[in-house]
């Protein structure tokens, strides 16, 4: 348990719900999007989180055998899930992508959800941020003490 | 003046301290870091029985080879063993997500503000004790 891991811990929780917010944009951005490579319309993503242990710059291999369920974990994103929900249909036989009945398939992907989902990573993001900041006034902190007064 | 030393009970229970919030402090930022993780489950310190048992350290003859854990300088193994799950009482009244998740942001950073400003004030403690040894080695003058 040193000062300098919690950097790596808030660190990874930063870069995670970052991509949260990058996956989030795209689904914001591609809310009309009936084209992709793989064919058909785009579908919703959701990133996966998972808990994972930070290993200390110079812990040991015994160590971390030892204690790993009692580990200060991270976060990690270990992947990006499509949604499987089914592609809502509207009737739009103008639509170069419409089918021969009239209907142009657009992705499931309800903005607001979106907006909700963004905000708290957001709002995660800052939490992440500002323990980092409290781990840096620490440490700080802690320089003051051999500083002659 | 028999038995006096440079660092006596006060400097090692302040620094003891110290590293307790520092690592109290780690374990609060990795509950902040998994706040979405699915099934995580916050987790805390216990730093009062950690304390409890040092002071109570002070009052048995045991010498500190005598003892499997030091309790005033636990190694970070002994530490991390502290780490428990602690049950909130409202987590019972759907503290808890519906994917398992029961990280409470904003308990989360109450806890760290209040670890922050314990370690902070440890720290003052310590700084003022080591000010006093100071002042005696320059023989009073400043």
């Amino acid at each position: 348990m040193d000062l300098f891991k919690i950097f790596s811990i808030s660190g990874s929780g930063m870069a995670a719900q970052r991509s949260r917010m990058s996956v989030v944009a795209g689904n914001l951005a591609n809310t009309e999007t009936t084209r992709t490579p793989d064919g058909g319309p785009y579908k919703r993503r959701d990133v996966i989180f998972q808990a994972s242990p930070r290993p200390g710059e110079f812990s040991g291999e015994l160590d971390e055998a030892v204690n790993a369920e009692n580990e200060m974990q991270g976060v990690e994103v270990v992947g990006v899930r499509q949604s499987s929900q089914p592609p809502r249909k509207i009737f739009d036989p103008s639509h170069p992508d419409a089918n021969p009945e009239g209907f142009v398939s657009l992705p499931d992907i309800n903005p607001i959800e979106e907006m909700v989902d963004m905000m708290s990573a957001a709002r995660s993001y800052e939490a992440n941020l500002s323990a980092y900041n409290t781990t840096k006034s620490l440490i700080r902190k802690i320089l003051d003490i051999g500083r002659a007064s | 003046m028999s038995g006096f030393k440079l660092f006596n009970f006060t400097h090692q229970l302040l620094e003891l301290s110290t590293r307790v919030r520092a690592a109290r402090h780690e374990v609060l930022s990795a509950n902040i870091a998994n706040a979405d993780t699915p099934g995580y489950r916050p987790r805390d310190l216990d730093f009062k029985s950690l304390m409890q048992s040092a002071l109570e350290a002070k009052n048995d003859d045991l010498r500190p080879s005598d003892r499997r854990v030091d309790p005033l300088s636990p190694s970070a193994q002994d530490l991390q063993s502290m780490v428990y799950e602690p049950e909130y009482p409202d987590n019972r009244h759907g503290e808890e997500r519906l994917d398992g998740n029961s990280v409470s942001l904003d308990r989360q950073m109450a806890l760290m503000t209040e670890n922050s400003l314990s370690y902070e004030a440890s720290l003052t403690l310590l700084s003022r004790a080591l000010a006093g040894l100071r002042y005696a080695i320059g023989e009073g003058r400043r």
